[in-house]
């Protein structure tokens, strides 16, 4: 798929605008959102080649599904500001080696900018998909090894804000899932800051991982692929989304990701 | 250049544990079937005669709708042959069908039975057309299977059907003047269409809400790409949560121009 075929948005107040196929190119009936958003900063920089092989990792497990066909992937990194690595585009135009060189570990971290720009923008295509026909719901999910201290948005609280418009609008049908995933380097003075900062901004669900490594790369590629999976689910079947429990003794890679599509 | 895409949706009703509706399309047909809910497995027979219909509909060569009335007719043997086969009591084929045919650059509809059509063209109001039979009973193309039975349809119910219909076209455009079981409306110009559906009687059981309502929410596409009837049926029915006791089948076509 290339650049053209992607067109551009802007987000009104915000400075970080997204960008998404069209929907003259959408062939099912309903699709579910996902945004996966990354940190960037210099700090991550260790785990770099780990991440991309995560996001590959994703990608992967979802391109075996039933529901493949009704996925589409954003992915976004955050240093000193919010890049977009790709726009809204379907799970079965991705491939692995599209983020191979997604992280570089450069920068602070932008952490507000990018949730608010992930929520608004996933928002933003849903309005458009509904107004089209098709069935929407959303999954954000957002990775950091630190907390936000280099945003245009100040506090947690405009995080907030922006997940709370989102939820009274009703725009997108199934609702917009969104989980925090805290990737604390040392003990968890870290993940106390993240697990505050999930409360203000409204965020559905917290994960904080200790003592990060990187194989915790791999259980966290296979978590994100099943609360997609679960996500998919409740928009086919019209439940409500679950918040799905992160299993670090779950064996990462054995016989293939446990995904229930 | 026009591209013809085609689409269904079928969903069950609320009175129902079985869905008897049936809705499937070809490249040069759409066809709905609605089997009889007090007949034992017409859920089955919907399906094989929707299916022996588009087999008829593909074979040979056509010179006109009366052709197609033909086949029609034929198709029914085709369908108790197959129902015989795995065993399925003759009534499982009473079904009522509506089916619209493209042939070179005509459509042409086909009623047996009771139900609706509605097609449209660039830049004008969509026409809707429903055929109703008396005291709701009509005359499923499976009574050519057996004599006494039809014999008995004829003596209780006759041949009576209604036709009511909206848009620009008006009752006297549409003659009943064949009293054979299938009802056509036939020779509708393809250049300049929009779209094209056909509806089981299903959009009638929408409780307070009158079928042109329904009909028209159906078929309030967007857009024409991939599974556009899905979508628009799916959206329809997200946002009117209204009860109906009937499945509802419809199934359409779209011409795209490029």
């Amino acid at each position: 798929m290339t650049d053209s075929q992607f067109e551009q948005f802007d987000l009104g107040n915000s400075s970080f605008g997204f960008s998404a196929i069209g929907t003259n190119d959408l062939e099912a009936s309903e699709y579910t959102l996902v945004t996966i958003a990354v940190d960037d900063s210099t700090s991550i920089d260790c785990f770099a080649s780990a991440i991309n092989d995560c996001l590959g990792e994703i990608v992967l497990a979802c391109r075996r599904s039933q529901r493949a066909d009704n996925l589409m992937i954003r992915v976004v990194t955050f240093g000193n500001t919010v890049v977009e690595h790709h726009g809204f585009k379907l799970l079965m135009n991705c491939a692995p080696d599209d983020y191979k060189n997604c992280i570089k570990g450069r920068g602070l971290t932008a952490l507000n900018d990018a949730a608010i720009n992930a929520i608004e923008a996933a928002n933003s295509y849903a309005q458009r998909l509904k107004a089209d026909d098709y069935g929407v719901n959303g999954l954000v999910v957002v990775i950091t090894d630190g907390e936000n201290n280099h945003s245009t948005a100040a506090s947690a609280n405009l995080v907030g804000a922006a997940m709370k418009k989102v939820q009274m609008n009703e725009q997108i049908d199934g609702g917009l899932h969104s989980i925090l995933i805290g990737c604390d380097q040392g003990s968890g003075s870290i993940n106390a800051i993240l697990k505050s900062w999930q409360k203000d901004a409204n965020f559905s669900q917290f994960i904080g991982l200790t003592d990060v490594k990187d194989k915790t790369f791999a259980k966290i590629a296979q978590f994100i692929s099943r609360s997609i999976s679960s996500q998919s689910q409740s928009l086919a079947t019209g439940g409500p989304s679950q918040a799905l429990p992160f299993d670090p003794t779950q064996n990462a890679g054995a016989a293939g990701p446990s995904l229930n599509f | 250049m026009s591209i013809l895409s085609t689409d269904s949706f079928v969903v069950i009703g609320g009175s129902h544990d079985i869905c008897q509706d049936y809705a499937m399309t070809t490249d040069k047909s759409i066809i709905v079937c609605d089997g009889c809910s007090s007949s034992q497995d017409s859920d089955f027979g919907a399906q094989m005669l929707a299916r022996s219909i588009a087999l008829y509909s593909k074979s040979g060569i056509k010179k006109g709708y009366t052709d197609y009335i033909y086949d029609i007719t034929c198709s029914i043997f085709l369908a108790h042959k197959a129902s015989g086969i795995m065993g399925l009591p003759n009534n499982s084929l009473d079904a009522t069908l509506v089916a619209g045919i493209i042939q070179e650059n005509k459509l042409h509809f086909f009623f047996a039975g009771d139900g609706s059509v509605a097609w449209k063209y660039k830049g004008q109001d969509a026409n809707y057309v429903t055929v109703q039979y008396c005291l709701g009973a009509p005359e499923y193309l499976s009574y050519s299977l057996d004599k006494a039975r039809h014999d008995m349809y004829m003596e209780v119910y006759g041949n009576k059907r209604t036709i009511k219909c909206a848009g620009n076209i008006e009752e006297i455009d549409l003659p009943d003047v064949n009293k054979s079981p299938i009802y056509c409306i036939n020779d509708i110009d393809t250049d300049d269409l929009e779209w094209a559906v056909v509806f089981s009687d299903g959009v009638e059981s929408f409780q307070g809400v009158p079928s042109s309502m329904v009909m028209h929410g159906l078929s309030s596409f967007k857009n024409f790409k991939g599974k556009f009837m899905k979508r628009r049926a799916k959206r329809f029915f997200s946002d009117n949560k209204t009860y109906h006791d009937d499945d509802v089948a419809c199934a359409a076509f779209s011409f795209i121009n490029e």
